[in-house]
């Protein structure tokens, strides 16, 4: 069997300008009157110069997105103006997609059908274009054909069962009741983010909160709070690959792709955050991955210096910590108190706030974190000597994931 | 009467066996003609044994709570129902075989996990009956 272990690099990270209506009232982004595709570009431009080549060097494009704002690859291809695509890729597949895109824009490098390789995601979840429902998290309520829905969401939207907050709620309600994971657990990850996006600047939300504002924070559907769920921000973020060989004569020094793999259980559900036929909805996605992912690199858990993790919820953070083997299934909850996933604790997660304080752009922020960390260019969220790092992105029951190094 | 300003189902080839099921007061679920697997959401092929002969059986309607949530901030047109529950019903007939839809007739702080609960129909307009759930 194959390998991308030590394959391919990631040589360039961009962002464009982020923004987000963070605040649980409706506050508008100051990037209303920019386009996705804008802000595509911005990013990719940013990694692309990082890479210290120019737009005329690329040859591969990729991007993930789903039933939302998207800046389509051919778009962007045009935008930056790409003499000639060798590889192409839309994945449509939620927040399990991005992290995706890079791994097949790894393995298309590796296979020889491209050589520098583009991957962005860019998004507005605050204003235009993206379940615009409720300012934090998706809703289809906002979609023209909301009142005559069709398909699974016939079985769902009728029912006032019309966003993913929702259905994720059922998940961390299960999670809860199976093994007794508690509103305080799930409120130590809120506030362990905010922590780490005070030391970020790109950070929308860096205001500190205590344990008593996360359980004051509204209940917007019981067992789910206001501060348990992503922000709504508008931004994108982009990496460059290319092979392991042509990075060592790059600008950068190569973050090298140890190991990548995707996946999940049976009966998954990608329109829903709570896969319906599905034999455990509460269990994460990477339990049937990780082994694959870390018998690639070569490496296990513990030697983990960091773990960006996928978090459009706090609890989804402790169903990976169990799925990525950190703990035992159903000892998330346990794992995340006193201070173990922070700065400085055994395994921080997220040192960039992610989603629930960073903002939300589907983990390629996490990847731009995860190079800053190993390139030791992370300020004052350095970790010390960070040499391996997780990185995933995750919807329920799907996920992928890369392991990384310096 | 004002206007139903919620969601209603727009059937496609795969669901209207059983929205015209809930029309007439009755639950039925998709099941394989060959293996007798039932499944949910309906959808073309077996996921057991991927044979594409199925029926529509009526079920018992009885279930069990698999999971729940109370929706306390809603879309505005669920506004004026807050709090309202919204459950994973586990149904009788098959341990995977689950459905969403709400609970009523009960206070939301006495649902319980595998607490039984029974299907009504609701017709919420002349076209449509939602199935929805009860205390058993």
């Amino acid at each position: 069997m194959g390998t991308l272990k030590d394959k391919v690099a990631i040589v360039g990270i961009g962002h464009s300008a982020t923004d987000g209506g963070s605040k649980f009232v409706k506050k508008y982004s100051k990037l209303s009157g920019v386009s996705d595709v804008q802000l595509a570009l911005e990013a990719c431009k940013m990694a692309i110069e990082d890479a210290g080549l120019t737009s005329k060097d690329i040859d591969g494009i990729g991007c993930a997105h789903a039933l939302d704002s998207a800046a389509p690859s051919h778009q962007v291809a045009l935008g930056l103006g790409v003499p000639e695509i060798s590889f192409q890729v839309d994945n449509y597949a939620g927040g399990a997609g991005s992290i995706a895109v890079v791994q097949m824009a790894a393995a298309a490098i590796e296979a020889g059908l491209a050589k520098n390789v583009v991957c962005y995601r860019a998004m507005k979840t605050s204003t235009a274009g993206r379940l615009t429902g409720h300012p934090r998290g998706t809703s289809i309520s906002q979609f023209p054909d909301y009142h005559s829905v069709t398909g699974e969401a016939e079985f769902m939207a009728p029912f006032g069962l019309d966003s993913v907050r929702m259905e994720n709620a059922m998940r961390w309600k299960r999670h809860m009741i199976k093994y007794g994971t508690t509103s305080e657990q799930s409120g130590a990850v809120a506030i362990t983010h905010r922590e780490h996006a005070a030391l970020n600047d790109r950070a929308l939300e860096r205001e500190p909160i205590t344990m008593e504002d996360y359980l004051n924070s509204p209940m917007i559907m019981d067992p789910v709070r206001e501060l348990d769920i992503c922000l709504a921000s508008d931004g994108g973020y982009a990496v460059v690959l290319t092979s392991a060989e042509s990075a060592r004569d790059m600008k950068r020094s190569p973050v090298y792709i140890m190991g990548a793999a995707m996946g999940g259980g049976p009966l998954p559900g990608y329109a829903s955050g709570f896969p319906v036929q599905a034999p455990e909805p509460a269990e994460a996605a990477a339990k049937y991955f990780s082994k694959r992912l870390y018998d690639m690199a070569g490496v296990g858990p513990g030697d983990m210096d960091f773990a960006q993790i996928y978090d459009c919820f706090t609890f989804a953070v402790i169903y990976q910590l169990e799925g990525y083997g950190f703990c035992k299934e159903g000892e998330g909850g346990p794992f995340v108190e006193d201070g173990r996933i922070g700065l400085g604790g055994e395994l921080p997660v997220n040192t960039h706030g992610g989603q629930l304080s960073e903002g939300y752009f589907w983990s390629m922020n996490h990847l731009y974190e995860a190079v800053q960390q190993l390139r030791g260019e992370a300020g004052a969220r350095q970790i010390q000597d960070a040499e391996i790092g997780l990185v995933t992105g995750h919807t329920a029951q799907v996920g992928s994931a890369l392991i990384l190094r310096r | 009467m004002t206007q139903y300003d919620k969601p209603l189902p727009h059937p496609n080839e795969e669901t209207r066996g059983f929205w015209e099921g809930c029309n007439r007061g009755e639950l039925l679920m998709q099941r394989c003609t060959d293996c007798c697997t039932f499944r949910f959401f309906p959808r073309p092929m077996c996921h057991v044994c991927n044979s594409m002969n199925a029926e529509w059986v009526k079920v018992s309607g009885k279930g069990k709570v698999f999971s729940w949530v109370v929706v306390r901030q809603g879309s505005p047109s669920f506004a004026g129902d807050v709090p309202y529950v919204v459950a994973s019903v586990q149904l009788a007939e098959q341990d995977d075989l689950r459905m969403f839809g709400n609970i009523e007739g009960c206070a939301p702080e006495d649902i319980e996990l595998d607490m039984p609960v029974e299907v009504f129909f609701d017709e919420v307009t002349e076209e449509v009956s939602l199935p929805k759930w009860k205390p058993a």
